[in-house]
Formats: C-alpha cells, structure tokens, sequence
C-alpha cells in the first residue's frame, strides 16, 4: 500500500484541481445570482466537444484555448440574455426548471449532432508520464492543474483586488443593496455568469485529453461539481478549489477503498451528509438559509 | 346539494367526464393501442398527482420522487420473487416503506430550500439507483427483475386490458380525491400559507416542520403504489428506468405543465404530456436519444416561464385578460 | 402576562439587544419606542420566537418561552404582525385570515365563521376577495392584524402598524387597537407615530442602542431629558 501512496497522493491533487477549476463557474455564478445551473454539466461537455472539434482540425486543445474562451464568452452572453436573465427574481420553481430544461436540450442536441460515441482526444505527447516521487502522472494532467491553479489564482485576485471584483462580491451579498449603491448589478450578473461560462469552458477544454467525450459526461461530471461546491461553500473560489481537493482525495481513495463501481455512492453519501450537516459548505456564503419565500 | 355546492362540483366537471371516458374505453373499446394508451395516461396522471401533494401543495420540489416509485416497485417484486407473497401485500409494504423514508426526505426538506433540496433529492434518488444496480445478490443488479406472469387477482396480473383499467382507475380516483380534501382542509389552507410565506405560517402558528414530513410522506405512499402497478402491467423491473432521473423529471413536468396545487393539474399536465409524448416518439424517433426530448426541454423552459403557475391556472387567466383588454 | 428577563442578543460583535428586562401587565397597552436601528424589532423577533435570545429568558402568561419555536409561542397566545408585511400574496384576503384561523379552529366551517367576524371586526369584509397582492399598504397593516387576531391570541406584538397611513387610516387603525384591548387583548406595539403613542398607551418604554433605557408614562417619557437627547441630540436639551 505503501508504494501506491505517492501515486495516490499525486492522482489526488491533480484531480483535485482539475475537479477545483470545473467547480469554480458553477459556484461563482450561484454566489452572485443565487442560481443553482443545473445545466453547468452540459456547458462542461459543450466545452469537450468544443476541443474534440479543434484537435480534429489539427488545432492543439491547448491552443485551442484561445478560441475556446471567446466562443465560450459568446454562449454566456447568449445564454444569460435568453435564458438567465429572465429567471432571476423568479421562484425557485422557474430557476430550477428553466435550468434543468436547458440540460435537457443541450444533452440531447449533442446526442442527436454527434452521436453517442465515445471521443477520445489523442495528445501525441499525451501519453509521455513523468515520475515524480514514484508516482506517475502525465502531462495533461500536469496542465490541466497548473492551469486550474493559475485561473483559481487569476479569479481570486480580480475579485479581490480589482473595483470590478469589489462591485461583483457587492452583488453577491445583496443585490438590492448594491442597485441602491449604483452598481449595474444586470451587467455584473451579465458578466459574471459569461465569466462562468469561460472557466467551464476552460476546463472542459484542458479535461478533454484525459477523459472520453459523450453526450452524458456532463450529468457525471456534473454530480462531481456539486459536490465539489455544496462542500467548499456555495459562491466561494477558494472554497471551490478546497472542495476540490477533498473531492479529489474521495475519488482516489474511494476508488481504492471500495472500487469504481461504489464510488458513486460515496458521492452521494458524502454529497447528501454535507448538504444536511453544514449547507454553507466550508467557506460558503449564507445561501441556503437566505432564500426568501415567495418572491 | 348540487344547488348548494355548485361552484366546487363545477371543479370536478373536467377530471369527472375524462374518468368517465376511460371508464367507456375501457369497457366498450377493443382498441388494444387506446387502451394501453388510457392505462398509462391513468398512471401517470395519479403519479403525477400524488408528486402534487409535496410537490405543489407543500412547495417541496422533489427530483427524486423516481426514488419512491423505484422503492415500491422493488418491493412488491422483491417480496414476490423471494418470498412468495402477492404483490397486492408487497405493494402495501412497498408504500409503507417509502413513507417512512419520506419522512426522513422530509426532515431533510425543513433544512434546505429551494434548489438545495431538489439537489438532495437527485443524489438520493441517483444513489439508490446505483445500489439497486449493483446489489446483485438482492436486485439482480442492472439486468432487472422479470415479474412471475400467473393470472389472477392475488398476483396482481391480468390478461385483460379492462382490469388493469379498472385498478388504474381506482388508483387515480384515490389520489384525486385526497388532493381534493387537501385544497379544502386544514391541513391545505396551512400548507398553502406555508408554501405562500414560511415565516408567515409559522407566525401564525402554523407546524411547517410537521406539515412538510406529512405531505411528502403522503405523496411518497401513493407514488410507491405506481410503482408496483407499473412493473406488474409492465411485466418487467428495469432499475434504469424505475429509479431514474428522467422519471423524476417528467412527474414534476407533467404538474407545471397542468398547474400545480390544484387537483386537476397533474391530471391534465398527464394527458398532454403523455400524448405528446406519444406523438413525438411516433414522429420524430424513439430511443433515449431524439428530438422530442428537446421538445420537452424546451417546453419545460417555456411553460415554466410564461405560466408557471401551469395551464388549469394560466389559461384562463390568459382568457379573462384577453377578454378584458378592449380590442384595439 | 409578558416578561422579559435580561434578554441580550449578538450577531457576531454587534450587540442588537443588550440586558432588557420589562415586564407587560395584561390588558395593557405598552409602546415601544426609539430611533431607527435601536433593535426594537429584534426585540420582538426574540419575543416570538424567530430569533433565539444569547442570554435571558422570557416567560409568557407564567410559562417559560425561550427558546420556543414561532409556531408553538403562537399557539400559547402571543401572535404577531411584521414590520415589512407578509401576506400570503396569492391568496385572497378570506384565506389569509382562514389559515390563521385554522390555527385556533380545527373544522371549516367553524374556521370560516371566526373569520367573518374577524373581517367584519378589523372592517376588510369588502375585499374578503380580493387577492392580497393587490391590497394598499394600509388594509395590508390591517390584514396583517387580522390574520393574528384569527390565531384567537390573548397578547399581541404590533409592529409600526401605523406606519404609512394617512390620517383617516391612522384614526381607524387606533380606534381598531383601542377596541382589541377593551376586548381584552394586551397589546405591545413598536411605534415611530408618537400620535399613537401618547394616545394609545398605558406605557412606554425606550430602547436605545439595544438598551432599555426609560419606562414610564407617555408624559413622563417625552419629558426625560435622555429620551430628548436621544431622539433629537444634545443641542435640543435645555440647561
């Protein structure tokens, strides 16, 4: 047992951070807006597809990520004005179906474009592993973390530092209040949730060399989100990186502990405990006791 | 007393003359294909009410209802199978069982809101289907579970459609009914204020912590009863659709579309959906692939923002407005 | 029939309510004054259960309330109105008052009963249709009062019942409030309407910075050289 520690530990946090960067839009968008995107998985396999697409076309996912991030800021744009914005101050009833119908639809015009074949992106330097302390990681891997550290490090300083992020937590922590200040909270919500959109996108996209692309992946990826952001705190980045990382361990050492096929339920186990124990997550915000009846 | 209560009798005319049209096509169609397609409207249309008692009378929207339906299906073919009894006694374990666990989905429902809460249910209902699917030496795992076909009423099976009609019938005359006494009882008045303005209802004396165990434990009991009835008119137990999340789905669907916390929504959101449900398989391609599942996804977002309140309550609202408004 | 024992309530560092210990007799009515943010209304959210206290306890008609859920303090007699009203917006102004009444009342049409008279009584019969959304501001007050008057209360918490209506409103809504406690409701209100205040009350008391800090007769109140400095600085103190 020993001797897979290393390997263990390295799959951990590699994951971990891969895991962190999928969670960091979902958890931003609902700590803004309140609205829990039961579509986030669908945008994360858009994204696959997205980078699928480019290798195809010769174009490296990584360079990719050039397109990948205005296209994504586009279908944001598109997304929120059809579709979000009109949900905002509505009950609960409308959010979460407006959401969840959107999945619907986004799943199934996947499947009916492409079919339900597993894609495999292929990096020709995709399989080279490098050994570090006896664990053996790949180099995707090793992108896709630096990668979510440099976006979670990116995100948190703009919130942190900029105006614009002071005006974004502003909204964040009461909407009404923040009109009354004089900050556009629409165009914040606005840019807020195409801000999302990217960081899925950019995830999906540096995700691609190491899992299949299908139609469905987003519906399990998308469980792992939310596991990720009900423990680390609805609406906090660094909670979303944190939940990361323990999500990351679970799915490491639940997968050793009690096999591929369990795991899920450990998820779910782990997913259903949280949400019951501690609603706000470890750094959340106050979500689940703040929403207000009947709107 | 028609004279006396005219106004509520009124309300029944609807769902009254669609159980007397199935009650007619069962009896007089020979339409194998029609009557199936009553069966299956009935059923889903008691389902989907019974989803209304937590799901629109009580405001706890509930993903995860697959999870009750799925328990009562395992159930009474578990008991069947293992242990020889009727379905008819697996049915009420079945149901007593999910109320149970209702109740604890409804310990869980007083500490989240919203969203949060539907999430639960999801995961609860998406983890049962992953042990349903792999306990192999108790469910079969995911091949499923065959139903022993022996005719006769303690097996709850029977070769003519006009039975499983009648059952159905019955099934969805119940949970009509007790979604009727809820409108005018105690327990809906309070159940209306809670799901109007909690912190109100609870001002006012109103046990919302009670009111919201009672309701989806209710709607946990009469939904399991479903999922026995399906499986046996079925003859076979799929965990992949019996506890799935497209399942969940389409019981709340099937309300929002009719209108929830009324009686005869879910009954007519039932038949509009299942209908068209229907007809777009038959059109546009079957499967779970295919594009009337887009069409339900965008009929969902559609619905849900322009009458959210459903069809029973938006039309006629449309109609009043349009007959208000003087045309131009 | 209400009484307060050092009740302190924080929210984090800030102290809302600080050490308040008062006492209501029955069939009083007592005021509650004091500027804006002052916890007046935190004080009243203790009271009836939707905020628990840090310290203190509270006991009403003889029994121990603290920390006592909203629902159960309702159904021992002590109902409530909000400051910001709750309506049951989609509702129309019957039901509103029926679910209250379903509180006291288990069977309809006893519930029923109760609640024609309750409309009757607080003068909302006319819009015993009409969907609550769409109710003024000030028969909003008044369905608010009606509702907890169907809870069949022997005490009642007002809060700036009066606040926004016009001066034919604010003769009705005291003439309403005059009327509950000859029938033998003790009242406490949170008022900014000093009109009603001197008027109304048997008592009043001020709260400052979650302090109580003087009780006693409307006159005595409005001459307290504190209440002066309080309420409008110390500039306005004379000598």
């Amino acid at each position: 047992m020993t001797e897979l520690l290393p390997q263990l530990i390295a799959s951990s946090i590699l994951l971990g951070g891969i895991y962190g960067l999928m969670s960091m839009g979902l958890t931003l968008i609902f700590g803004v807006m309140r609205i829990v995107n039961f579509a986030h998985g669908e945008f994360l396999m858009l994204a696959m597809y997205l980078a699928v697409g480019l290798a195809a076309c010769g174009i490296d996912p990584y360079m990719g990520l050039l397109i990948a991030i205005p296209v994504s800021l586009i279908f944001g744009f598109a997304v929120y004005k059809c579709v979000v914005s009109p949900i905002l101050d509505q009950p609960h009833v409308v959010q979460i179906f407006t959401t969840l119908g959107l999945s619907i639809v986004l799943q199934n015009a996947a499947l009916l474009m492409w079919g339900a074949n597993f894609r495999q992106l292929q990096l020709p330097y995709g399989d080279r592993v490098i050994l570090v302390f006896g664990a053996a990681i790949t180099l995707p891997q090793v992108i896709a973390f630096a990668a979510a550290g440099m976006f979670a490090a990116m995100l948190f300083l703009a919130i942190r530092f900029t105006y614009l992020g002071k005006a974004i937590r502003a909204t964040a922590e009461d909407r009404k209040a923040a009109t009354l200040m004089g900050i556009d909270t629409n165009r914040i919500c606005l840019l807020t949730f195409c801000v999302g959109t990217a960081c899925v996108a950019v995830s999906g996209v540096l995700m691609a060399p190491l899992y299949a692309t299908y139609p469905t992946i987003g519906a399990n990826l998308a469980l792992t989100a939310f596991v990720v952001v009900v423990l680390g705190g609805m609406g906090s980045i660094g909670g979303a990186l944190l939940g990361g990382m323990i999500v990351g361990v679970l799915d490491v050492a639940g997968g050793y502990a009690v096999g591929t096929s369990w795991k899920e339920v450990l998820y779910f186990i782990v997913f259903i405990t949280v949400l019951l124990i501690r609603p706000t997550g470890l750094f959340g915000i106050r979500g689940a006791e703040e929403f207000d009846e009947a709107r | 007393m028609i004279r006396r209560y005219p106004n509520e009798l009124r309300g029944h005319l609807w769902p009254g003359i669609l159980f007397l049209g199935a009650l007619i096509v069962a009896t007089a169609s020979s339409n194998l294909f029609l009557q199936d397609a009553v069966i299956v409207i009935l059923l889903w249309a008691a389902i989907a009410s019974a989803w209304n008692i937590s799901g629109g009378f009580a405001g706890q929207l509930s993903l995860g209802h697959a999870a009750f339906f799925g328990l009562g299906a395992y159930t009474s073919t578990l008991m069947n199978v293992h242990l020889g009894l009727s379905p008819w006694v697996g049915m009420l374990c079945g149901a007593v069982l999910a109320a149970v666990v209702g109740v604890f989905i409804g310990l869980a429902s007083t500490r989240l809101r919203g969203p949060y809460f539907a999430m639960a249910t999801i995961a609860f209902a998406a983890a049962l289907q992953v042990v349903a699917g792999r306990w192999y030496s108790l469910t079969g795992g995911n091949e499923g579970i065959p139903i022993p076909f022996k005719v006769g009423f303690e097996n709850f099976m029977f070769s003519s459609k006009f039975s499983w009609n009648i059952i159905a019938l019955v099934y969805v005359i119940a949970v009509y009914s007790i979604a009727v006494w809820i409108e005018h009882s105690r327990f809906g008045f309070q159940l209306a204020g809670m799901r109007e303005n909690e912190s109100a209802a609870e001002a006012l004396g109103i046990h919302t912590r009670w009111l919201k165990i009672a309701a989806i434990s209710l709607s946990a009991f009469m939904t399991a009863l479903g999922g026995t009835f399906y499986v046996q008119y079925a003859g076979f137990l799929d965990p992949g659709y019996v506890l799935s999340f497209s399942l969940s789905i389409k019981f709340a669907l099937m309300c929002i579309i009719g209108g929830m916390a009324t009686p005869f929504g879910p009954i007519l959101g039932a038949l509009l959906v299942t209908v068209l449900e229907m007809y777009l398989r038959a059109h546009l391609g079957g499967g779970s692939s295919g594009l009337y599942l887009i069409v339900y996804g965008v009929l969902l977002i559609l619905v849900v923002r322009l009458m959210p309140e459903g069809l029973i309550i938006g039309v006629p609202k449309l109609w009043q407005r349009m007959r208000a408004s003087p045309v131009a | 029939m209400l009484d307060v024992r050092n009740v302190t309530k924080r929210f984090g560092g800030l102290i809302a309510v600080e050490s308040v210990s008062f006492s209501v007799t029955a069939g009083q009515i007592v005021g509650l004054i004091g500027p804006n943010g002052a916890g007046k209304t935190t004080l009243f959210n203790l009271i009836a259960g939707a905020l628990q206290p840090n310290e203190g306890r509270i006991a009403f008609s003889g029994k121990d309330i603290t920390g006592w859920a909203p629902h159960g303090i309702c159904r021992m007699g002590l109902a409530r109105t909000f400051q910001i009203t709750k309506p049951f917006r989609r509702l129309s102004v019957l039901k509103n008052v029926m679910i209250g009444a379903f509180t006291s009342v288990h069977e309809r049409c006893r519930a029923t009963e109760l609640t024609m008279g309750i409309l009757n009584e607080t003068g909302l019969t006319a819009w015993r249709d009409t969907l609550a959304s769409s109710l003024p501001v000030g028969l909003r007050k008044r369905l608010e009062i009606a509702r907890a008057l169907a809870t069949k209360p022997r005490m009642l918490l007002l809060d700036e019942v009066m606040n926004g209506l016009n001066p034919t409103e604010l003769r009705e809504m005291m003439h309403l409030i005059r009327r509950l406690q000859a029938s033998g409701l003790t009242i406490l209100l949170i008022e900014h309407v000093m009109k009603a205040v001197m008027e109304l009350c048997h008592s009043v008391m001020v709260l400052h910075h979650g302090q109580l800090i003087v009780t006693g007769s409307p006159a005595e109140v409005c001459a307290d050289r504190r209440v002066i400095e309080v309420y409008l600085g110390e500039e306005y103190l004379l000598g």
